[in-house]
């Protein structure tokens, strides 16, 4: 364990019991997509907000009452204390449930659980963040933290794929970013439509028009498992040391914090020893099949 | 427990016959008994109000996939090894409803909450689920001293580890599954209970582990044990060393398995396994469990539940696209990988004690033991190769 | 985008205030027992009449309300012409088709002349074969129509039958699990049958949801909830061949019962009755 590293994490609010989650509401919902959506949320409990602390890359059990629980990264600007912002792809029950509720509704949230991305680790290096579809979600904190203190990086490079010019989340900050010179953007897309002119292909392929100091970066990496592997792998493959190419997993996470083991990876919890891992750390087990 | 003077105390000697007042004393001091009893065709721990129904001059025989109790020759108590039930379903229930609430403009309205653990008193267990319930006291945080998030913390366990007292039994039988002797785990318990019994013909040889302890063996008034009775106890739990079912080599095992995911072994034992999850359930140390909602009809009210859940189940792993471990084979070869090799970067110990439930109580008599020793072998002679041909051509 | 706490009423499970969705529930070729178990939920019937409206029920109402309804509940199989015409129109009329029982999911134990010849069979049983109008197999509603949920069991288990429901109300995947009996019987601590009595015991490869009710009385768990899912049947037939000498030709029996005719069920009765027939 690279215990040197200093991962963002921070200590998780609770109600009562372990599984109490603590009640919020859905103060608005803004759609990216066609079935991904950007939901603000505000603890009821003015005491709890105010003490309510996260990381870029920690995510939080959003419970929709008798329904039950997903486990959804925070997406907003950390140093916003008033934003609370989850971007969530309509998939199960208890997803398309938040969104049937529609604003003004009751949700629980507990957290914010797990190890965020290493936001110590950036100081006076390179930072190139590769996100796939919705992998963009928990990544965008780091953006934001990145750009309020921009003097502490050197490059910062988003490299960023999506199925399709209208999948694309955050079109209008990205937007802002591409013209934005402390922050190069790259985008790509599986689908080109409309009338987008940009490049078309996996998002693997734009590292290969990145001239990368490999000695001095840090990688962040978070999109679908095959987009995880390959990216990983490339980096590793142009000298990026094992322990600055992160990855964040997805696995099905139901307590949050270590007890419940459904989220295990080999011997690591996910939820707590994760989502984000140095590929040093897993790298005897990443890319095996069904471990 | 807080073992402030059992040092002190001799071992001492409690005749058969006074097992009753023991059982008395226990529930004078507010605990209800739980105590091995014969259950249909299965030894199993459960509450007793009286010693008579204690399972007695049972035997049983166990080998993988197989296990009968019979009637045996001396009126013992202990001649038979842990059934499929151990202390674990009385810390971890089964099925646990946490709380029941309802929900309102202002948020959560607490209805019901978790029931409060019973005060129980288990007489009788064996010395391979006293290190079991110790490895689950790390897993859900009982002895982290307040490191861990608040809300880690598994109230309902720690309640009742905190109200429970433990009459440990050694072991002088041990079963056709047993392995403890090779974690050292067993037959005899050495420390983490509160009162340790050593059965000899007519008495029990009792040892106090902890001022819980002590104080029940005050209320007994017993004679401290002579030599000769110490030495029988002792060779008692010797002879059951010498005797263990099965043999596990321990040494390197967690690097065995870290290194070999892709051997063909997993392939041979997920043909035959029938991911039913039978091991899982019996296993002494396994944790894993799913919280789900319910709703009532009437009043609205939303209960969430905690039940034991197996990792060899479709659903436990199921992500948005599919399940992690979909072949049968990967879910054995991740409980197994968990339990001899992540437990211990995990836990820092082994998250198997050597009980042999999931060997005994596997349907189709999978015993894994068998497994790593020819992967320790074929591990070994790959290495003695691989010595003797560098020797070769340095020579 | 602020809603202000006083619209709020997505939230309102208080079913009186809402439109109650609509119930429906049929029968096809069956013994009425699944049936039953929805009218077997005594305690919770009146509460059940408040939540959803019994629109068609033949078995409990005899008034019916037009379709289309929100959910239909299926027993039965599909064994005649009617029947197979029958459940297009069952289908269009439900917005949620869910099958219940062993019938319905399997094509239950009148699947079991699906290895017979029906002619020969009606040709012995009754005295005017003429009025019998039937097709040659007995099969699952899936195999006709789009079905949205199936509830395993012969009978239900009227507990599972009242999750669907309220789950299906609440808006949330029902929490009825795919594994194994033995996940359940061991929860409940009940003494293995299978390795403690030796009776050949189907629970480690039947889908849970009866609570172990066999085991619960010292009986082996002969499947009367069908195939859990990645059954090995293949293994459990071998050792139960091979350890417990039960013959292929008994092994075939046991897999072909309530749910011989749903795989994998189906394929290990046929493999065990091939090698019977090879001794």
């Amino acid at each position: 364990m690279s215990a040197q590293v200093a991962f963002d994490r921070a200590e998780p609010i609770c109600g009562m019991d372990t599984w109490m989650p603590v009640p919020a509401r859905i103060e608005s919902i803004i759609d990216e997509n066609f079935n991904t959506h950007t939901f603000a949320l505000k603890l009821l409990d003015d005491e709890l907000a105010r003490r309510y602390r996260w990381a870029p890359g920690q995510f939080n059990m959003l419970y929709l009452p008798g329904v039950g629980e997903a486990a959804i990264s925070i997406c907003s600007d950390p140093e916003n204390g008033k934003e609370l912002l989850h971007t969530i792809r309509i998939a199960g029950s208890v997803t398309s449930g938040l969104k049937k509720l529609g604003p003004g509704g009751i949700v629980g949230l507990r957290g914010p659980f797990g190890r965020g991305w290493p936001m110590e680790e950036v100081e006076g290096r390179d930072v190139v963040l590769v996100a796939g579809g919705i992998g963009l979600a928990p990544l965008r904190p780091v953006v934001y933290s990145l750009l309020h203190h921009r003097e502490r990086v050197r490059r910062l490079v988003l490299l960023y794929g999506s199925r399709s010019p209208e999948e694309c989340l955050y079109a209008n900050e990205i937007r802002e970013w591409y013209d934005d010179p402390r922050i190069d953007v790259l985008v790509t897309v599986d689908n080109a439509t409309g009338d987008w002119a940009g490049p078309v292909g996996v998002v693997t392929k734009l590292l290969a028009r990145l001239k990368l100091d490999s000695s001095n970066s840090v990688v962040m990496v978070c999109g679908p498992r095959i987009l995880n592997r390959v990216a990983a792998w490339q980096f590793l493959q142009s000298h990026v040391p094992a322990d600055r190419v992160y990855v964040s997993l997805e696995r099905n996470m139901n307590c949050g914090f270590g007890r419940c083991g459904h989220c295990q990876y080999g011997s690591k919890f996910v939820c707590k020893d994760g989502p984000v891992f140095p590929f040093s750390e897993i790298a005897s087990i990443f890319g095996k099949e069904e471990v | 427990m807080n073992a402030s003077r059992p040092g002190m105390v001799e071992p001492q000697i409690l005749p058969k016959d006074r097992l009753p007042e023991l059982i008395r004393i226990l529930q004078e001091q507010g605990y209800q008994v739980v105590a091995p009893v014969e259950e249909g065709s299965v030894l199993a721990m459960r509450p007793v109000s009286d010693a008579g129904e204690i399972a007695c001059g049972i035997e049983d025989t166990q080998a993988p996939g197989h296990y009968r109790i019979l009637d045996g020759p001396a009126p013992t108590y202990f001649d038979n090894v842990v059934g499929p039930d151990g202390p674990k379903r009385y810390f971890f229930p089964p099925h646990l409803p946490l709380f029941s609430f309802s929900v309102d403009d202002d948020g959560f309205v607490l209805e019901q909450v978790a029931p409060e653990p019973p005060r129980l008193a288990f007489l009788g267990v064996r010395p391979c689920d006293l290190s079991a319930i110790r490895v689950q006291d790390r897993v859900f945080g009982h002895e982290d001293n307040g490191q861990v998030f608040r809300c880690e913390s598994e109230t309902y366990y720690m309640r009742a580890r905190e109200a429970a007292l433990i009459i440990v039994v050694n072991c002088t039988r041990p079963g056709g599954s047993c392995f403890c002797g090779s974690w050292g785990t067993g037959p005899e318990a050495t420390e983490g209970f509160d009162l340790s019994l050593t059965e000899l013909r007519g008495s029990f040889l009792v040892r106090a582990g902890s001022s819980s302890g002590v104080s029940v063996l005050d209320a007994l008034s017993t004679e401290p044990a002579t030599e000769a009775e110490r030495e029988l106890a002792y060779l008692k739990v010797l002879r059951a060393r010498e005797h263990m079912g099965r043999v596990l080599k321990t040494d390197g095992l967690g690097e065995l398995l870290r290194n070999n995911p892709e051997h063909q072994i997993w392939q041979e034992i997920g043909d035959r396994c029938l991911g039913c999850g039978n091991c899982t359930m019996v296993c002494p140390t396994c944790f894993c469990s799913t919280v789900t909602d319910s709703n009532d009809l009437v009043t609205g009210n939303v209960t969430r539940t905690r039940e034991w859940e197996s990792c060899f189940t479709h659903q436990f792993s199921y992500v948005t696209s599919g399940p992690v471990r979909a072949s049968i084979s990967s879910r054995y070869r991740h409980w197994l990988r968990h339990k001899l090799s992540g437990w211990w970067e995990q836990f820092d110990m082994s998250g198997c004690v050597g009980c042999g439930r999931c060997l005994t109580w596997c349907p189709v008599a999978i015993d894994w033991t068998q497994d790593i020793a020819q992967l320790q072998r074929e591990v070994e002679s790959r290495e003695a190769q691989r010595v003797s041909s560098t020797l070769e051509a340095t020579s | 985008m602020m809603s202000t706490p006083s619209t709020t009423s997505a939230q309102e499970t208080n079913a009186a205030t809402a439109v109650r969705p609509k119930l429906a529930v049929y029968k096809f070729s069956s013994c009425d027992g699944c049936q039953l178990s929805l009218l077997n939920l005594e305690d919770e019937l009146l509460a059940l009449a408040n939540a959803v409206e019994i629109a068609f029920f033949l078995e409990a109402r005899r008034a019916v309300v037009p379709p289309p309804y929100d959910v239909g509940l299926v027993e039965g199989s599909i064994s005649t012409p009617e029947e197979a015409e029958r459940i297009q129109q069952v289908r269009r009329d439900c917005r949620t088709l869910i099958t219940i029982g062993a019938c319905a999911t399997s094509g239950g134990i009148q699947a079991l002349k699906n290895w017979g010849d029906t002619e020969e069979f009606v040709r012995y049983v009754y005295a005017h074969p003429e009025y019998i109008d039937t097709l040659d197999t007995a099969t699952p509603i899936a195999a006709h129509v789009f079905v949205d949920f199936e509830l395993r069991g012969c009978p239900v288990n009227e507990r599972q039958l009242l999750e669907l429901i309220t789950a299906h109300l609440a808006g949330r995947r029902p929490n009825i699990p795919s594994h194994s009996v033995c996940i359940e019987c061991k929860r409940k601590g009940y003494p293995c049958v299978l390795v403690s009595q030796a009776e050949p015991c189907l629970g480690p490869v039947t889908h849970a949801g009866c609570g172990a009710l066999c085991p619960s009385c010292s009986r082996a768990c002969y499947g009367c909830f069908g195939p859990m899912e990645h059954p090995n049947v293949e293994s459990l037939g071998s050792w139960l061949n091979e350890r417990q000498a039960r013959g292929h030709r008994e092994l075939s029996h046991m897999f072909r019962s309530f749910n011989g005719y749903l795989e994998p069920f189906k394929q290990a009765s046929e493999s065990h009755e091939r090698r019977a027939n090879q001794v």
